[in-house]
């Protein structure tokens, strides 16, 4: 924490490639929570790269006293990417898969369709109970940071939390139920 | 098809935990903020954080509503009193 204040500090005093050390140490993370939220590479590294020009312009306002620059930067990821997946449903485009599928693998086709389906799911969760998800179970935060971020009581982000999870195992169960019919035929 | 998994979900969370970051990320991020001519924000005045933290608090908001809505009332009791005379 203190290597990173003193980081801070530099690029507060005029060193703005002193920044590159705080996109380096939490590139990881921010990335994997808007690739997350909004479901699309591209979108994502746009949404990524925001976060950490918006944290470079307003860095005099994070304040280590109230909380962790993690928890700063990753309150400016979420908002940024609900922004983003909202605009991005209003507008819809073509999702890009994670990763290419091998073709002619009937194993490794259907499993990218089980995780398309849970990406949909995600995708398809209310932002809050989507954000939540992300951070717990992706991330890796604990409640109490995510209570910080969300700006919501420890019981709302468990509970949110809770029911994502139900909703995605019924996404699950829905997807299973539409295969067996489709093979079926 | 699902794949082998504690409770359904597990292995999906676990790609999206292995999730890579693009290659060349920092450095377009950098080149972004350099590109941008950006400066760290000078910290707002003292005042102006005491009442935006003042005026952020949800009971501070529906104060000043029910003030704003109280003023209001008041006006047109008065009107009316006015109308009436």
């Amino acid at each position: 924490m203190d290597e990173i204040l003193e980081i801070v500090r530099r690029v507060l005093g005029g060193d703005a490639d002193a920044f590159r050390a705080i996109v380096e140490r939490y590139q990881g993370p921010i990335w994997r929570v808007t690739a997350a939220l909004v479901g699309d590479r591209h979108l994502a590294e746009d949404v990524a790269q925001e976060t950490f020009l918006e944290a470079y312009r307003k860095l005099r306002t994070f304040d280590p006293a109230i909380g962790r620059l993690s928890t700063w930067l990753f309150a400016i990821a979420r908002n940024k990417a609900i922004d983003a997946h909202r605009k991005k449903r209003a507008s819809p485009v073509e999702r890009l898969p994670d990763r290419a599928t091998v073709a002619g693998a009937d194993a490794d086709l259907a499993r990218e369709e089980w995780m398309e389906a849970l990406d949909r799911a995600l995708g398809d969760l209310p932002d809050p109970m989507r954000a939540a998800f992300v951070l717990a179970e992706i991330e890796g935060l604990s409640y109490e940071e995510i209570a910080r971020i969300e700006g919501a009581r420890l019981g709302t982000v468990r509970s949110r939390i809770h029911r994502a999870k139900e909703r995605l195992r019924a996404a699950l169960r829905r997807f299973e139920e539409g295969e067996d019919a489709t093979r079926k035929r | 098809m699902r794949p082998e998994s504690d409770d359904g979900i597990g292995d999906w969370l676990r790609r999206r935990r292995m999730a890579d970051v693009p290659e060349g990320f920092a450095d377009r991020a950098m080149d972004e903020i350099h590109r941008s001519g950006a400066e760290p924000a000078p910290r707002p005045p003292r005042w102006e954080r005491l009442a935006e933290a003042v005026f952020s608090s949800r009971l501070a908001r529906a104060a000043a509503i029910a003030a704003a809505a109280g003023i209001g009332f008041a006006r047109i009791l008065m009107i009316l009193s006015l109308a009436l005379a």
